[in-house]
């Protein structure tokens, strides 16, 4: 129904429309009850009185183009008639949001600048459909995001926001193995009853999932427990002196391992975590069982 | 620099929480690996919020008294078992999903003629998760019943009842009948199914074999990963809102045999498509 027709039906209310100008300058005149829609407009026109002709004309915020203004336009003229059942109103937005992604991208944009909530929340739901189960580099590739993290931002999930203990037991296990190295390096030729921690990273792996404590919730407490027990009291661990490509090649474990742990982090629920038992040696170094704990051997 | 297309795709940070607020648990976390704006958006407390249960608080204070610095932080406190109630229920959320499921004690559920105690044994167990469980001494009548509320439950998803449980060395008369399992939500219909509640031995299952063969079925209790066995009771589907009782239960009082030597942990309610289970 054009707006003619209206006004033969309508001869005597005098219509109303508000004046609109998009970020490209152009003005444009909208039914008052169509504009009003928005929360953004309604705000404008009734506390600051906006909207009332061209010369008022009330801007429009940066992110609503002029294509996307006739969208959400689209939208509001159908959903401010009250008398449409939910069911109609069902399947004209389940029509409306059928476009591609960078389309559904701008219009929540400029939907969330007018502050238009039901149809923020309906592109946002096809837009979450669409992330749903994908990987990071797919989503970038979707939304054309930059790969702004650096790497060890990527693997820092696995921080938390507190301090992990994990990752704390983690750096120091293997500053424990490199001085280890460092030590077996100096006193190669003498011999020296070694406890060098000769665990691969599978292991530690497992270590560090491994639960050897009951289960309720105090888990956290009792890794870092076990963490003070496995750790003599030691001045701090300089690492500088170690051979450079030692150091690279252990912070490559480092990063693969916390990679690898962050992904059982996720997914860990499935597997079956058998306990890891330790006891400490007469000298201060631990001992690790696998399996059943020392009770039932 | 960046395309005006790529300017235009930049969704403000509140944007993109709100669309990761749509999307399961699981996609969350892996959003701190996509770009900066996702990461900031995926750790905020809207979006965590609405992964939580709407009773998250009461459920966390009745645990434990630890405080939480994010909204994530404690999605992930109660992704761990937690025991509510006195001790009397264990909750925990999937971490993946943010599905809910609860484990009722023995002392949660009615149990006909537990209370006597030439009947029904209570103890403390070591292999329990609870503080007590119960071991049948001997009855005729074995009525086993739990409740949960459907409104405690997370909406919109199909769940499975299971009664944990587990047969003595002793044991005697599970064999001779099946025992009859159903499920009731609200006003709706019994859903009966049956359930031998023990496992046959060796020899028996050879008979058997040869009588599944003329279509006859014998379910029986299943191994579960924490060394107790369950027996699947039913299974129903909560609404997207409302609240109803759920009752569920298992009998065997059409044998008239005397039974003895099963030990109840407790029932477990969990979303039917997970198949592990705290």
């Amino acid at each position: 129904m054009s707006e003619s027709d209206l006004d033969i039906m309508k001869p005597e209310t005098m219509k109303s429309y508000i004046y609109l100008q998009t970020a490209d300058g152009s003005v444009q005149q909208v039914e008052q009850e169509v504009a009003m829609f928005c929360p953004m407009i309604c705000q404008e026109v009734i506390h600051n009185g906006a909207g009332s002709s061209k010369n008022h004309a009330i801007s429009l915020p940066q992110r609503v183009n002029t294509a996307m203004f006739s969208l959400i336009l689209d939208y509001c003229r159908f959903h401010q008639v009250p008398g449409r059942s939910n069911k109609e109103r069902k399947i004209y937005d389940e029509k409306f949001m059928r476009m591609e992604t960078k389309r559904l991208c701008e219009l929540t944009s400029a939907a969330d600048s007018l502050q238009l909530k039901p149809l923020v929340d309906l592109t946002s739901r096809a837009l979450a459909r669409i992330i749903e189960g994908k990987s990071p580099e797919e989503i970038r590739d979707i939304f054309h995001l930059p790969d702004d993290l650096t790497e060890e931002e990527k693997l820092e999930p696995l921080k938390n926001t507190m301090d992990d203990p994990r990752i704390r037991l983690l750096n120091r296990l293997y500053a424990k193995k490199r001085k280890e190295l460092k030590e077996r390096e100096r006193l190669k030729n003498v011999e020296v009853e070694e406890h060098v921690d000769e665990r691969s990273v599978d292991d530690l792996l497992s270590f560090i999932n491994g639960r050897g404590v009951e289960d309720t919730g105090c888990r956290m407490r009792d890794l870092s427990s076990l963490e003070d027990e496995i750790f003599t009291p030691n001045a701090g661990c300089e690492d500088d002196e170690i051979d450079p490509a030692m150091k690279e090649m252990l912070d490559r474990e480092v990063e693969d391992f916390a990679r690898r742990l962050n992904s059982n982090w996720v997914q860990s629920l499935g597997q079956e975590r058998r306990p890891v038992h330790f006891s400490i040696n007469g000298n201060g170094t631990t001992r690790r069982h696998i399996g059943q704990p020392s009770g039932h051997n | 620099m960046l395309t005006i297309e790529e300017r235009i795709m930049m969704l403000p940070e509140a944007c993109v929480a709100n669309i990761l607020s749509f999307t399961t648990p699981a996609d969350t976390f892996s959003s701190a690996s996509v770009s900066s704006v996702f990461r900031v958006a995926g750790d905020s407390d809207f979006v965590w919020e609405k992964f939580l249960p709407s009773d998250y608080s009461r459920l966390i204070s009745s645990s434990t008294h630890q405080s939480f610095s994010s909204k994530k932080e404690l999605f992930r406190c109660l992704c761990e078992s937690i025991l509510i109630d006195n001790g009397r229920k264990i909750f925990k959320i999937e971490k993946l999903t943010g599905k809910i499921s609860f484990v009722l004690s023995a002392r949660e559920l009615s149990i006909t003629w537990s209370d006597q105690r030439h009947y029904w044994s209570w103890s403390h167990r070591s292999d329990s998760r609870f503080s007590e469980g119960a071991r049948l001494i001997m009855t005729d009548w074995l009525e086993i019943i739990g409740k949960i509320q459907t409104g405690a439950l997370s909406p919109s998803t199909s769940y499975g009842a299971y009664l944990i449980m587990k047969v003595t060395e002793r044991a005697y008369g599970l064999d001779l009948v099946p025992a009859e399992t159903w499920i009731k939500v609200g006003n709706g219909e019994n859903k009966t199914k049956t359930s031998y509640l023990s496992c046959l031995d060796d020899k028996k299952q050879q008979m058997a074999k040869k009588e599944e063969i003329f279509g006859y079925y014998r379910r029986e209790p299943e191994m579960r990963e924490d060394g107790w066995m369950e027996i699947e009771l039913g299974e129903f589907e909560t609404g997207r809102e409302g609240n109803e009782e759920v009752v569920m239960s298992l009998t065997e009082v059409k044998g008239y045999q005397l039974k003895g030597g099963i030990v109840i942990d407790g029932i477990e309610v969990r979303p039917k498509s997970q198949k592990l289970s705290c």
